[in-house]
């Protein structure tokens, strides 16, 4: 249990922003910690999407119940964070 | 040596010229937007003295051209939000009549910006100031010391530069001042931006407030709304009639 920055890319935002996430939070929790910032702010929430989590500029999804500290991430690495169907 | 002065000049154009031009200064007293300004004096003229000197254009010059509709939108943006961290008072420039100019002079502003200023106008007619003001930093470029922003909204197009060097992650706004960064980077390498510093704890209490603290500002010289959101309320009476 550590405290690790991520900077969140959300999707539909302006802006990147930092973001302190945990080592042994999952991606949903990540992903609920970045919409924080963003979602009812500057970003409409959509409520039958479901937000994933991805490398910045990428298209594949990490694992939703996959944690930080097995993602392989640099301190401050940029992730996507977008509304998804599934 | 040209060309980096050419780009950092146009990021300080783009946070401080851009939103006067296009936000700031009353409607009734735009003679014309930032763009056209913009593209009148830098593009059209400066480029011709350039060619009359026989230099080319900088190799990011069509990067800079496209960068004319979106940069300063981004920087006006988050400069209102991060309004505490500055020492005047923005005004949002997003009234009703302010949205329809902006819309004319950046088709599909609307469809873009307007969704974040939607958002923000939304919370304040609905007694969620507290929503409109930050509770983190937003992330900053290492090389202009401002924010990376990009368009939101429909057409979302955010884009984070990076590059590993010496086993650090730095990040940049554009492929320009990613550039600017590597024709020296023994000179930029050791430089910490306010999120560098926040990160390696040079910052105390390592909260928003503690950044504040550490940027010099006090709560009477934080900015606020220069018109303490009355440009909102032009909304919900439209609304009211409608």
């Amino acid at each position: 249990m550590a405290a690790f920055p991520i900077s969140s890319n959300f999707e539909g935002d302006f802006v990147m922003q930092l973001i302190p996430v945990d080592t042994e939070d999952t991606m949903d929790q990540v992903a609920e910690k970045c919409a924080y910032h963003s979602i009812g702010r500057r970003v409409v929430a959509q409520p039958d999407k479901v937000l994933r989590v991805r490398m910045h500029q990428t298209n594949e999804n990490y694992p939703r119940d996959m944690k930080v500290s097995e993602a392989g991430w640099r301190p401050t690495e940029t992730l996507d964070i977008i509304f998804a169907d599934s | 040596m040209v060309d980096i002065s050419i780009w950092r000049a146009w990021k300080l154009f783009s946070v401080l010229t851009g939103p006067i031009m296009d936000y700031y200064t009353p409607l009734e007293h735009r003679s014309q937007s930032f763009k056209e300004f913009m593209v009148e004096w830098i593009i059209t003229q400066f480029e011709r003295q350039l060619v009359d000197l026989g230099l080319d254009a900088p190799w990011y010059w069509e990067d800079l051209t496209k960068d004319l509709d979106t940069t300063h939108h981004g920087m006006h943006l988050g400069v209102w939000y991060w309004r505490p961290t500055v020492w005047w008072n923005p005004a949002a420039g997003a009234s009703p009549a302010d949205r329809e100019w902006l819309e004319e002079k950046y088709p599909g502003w609307n469809k873009t910006w307007g969704r974040c200023w939607d958002v923000i106008t939304d919370n304040l007619n609905n007694d969620r100031e507290d929503l409109t003001l930050p509770e983190t930093l937003p992330y900053i470029c290492n090389m202009s010391q401002l924010p990376i922003v990009g368009t939101p909204g429909d057409a979302w197009d955010v884009k984070d530069y990076t590059l590993e060097h010496n086993g650090r992650l730095y990040h940049f706004g554009s492929k320009a001042d990613r550039w600017c960064f590597e024709q020296d980077p023994v000179r930029h390498q050791e430089h910490q931006s306010l999120i560098d510093r926040f990160l390696s704890g040079q910052i105390q209490p390592a909260d928003l407030p503690g950044a504040l603290a550490y940027m010099g500002l006090g709560p009477g010289e934080m900015g606020q709304d220069a018109h303490n959101y009355a440009w909102a309320a032009a909304f919900k009476k439209q609304a009211k009639v409608a």
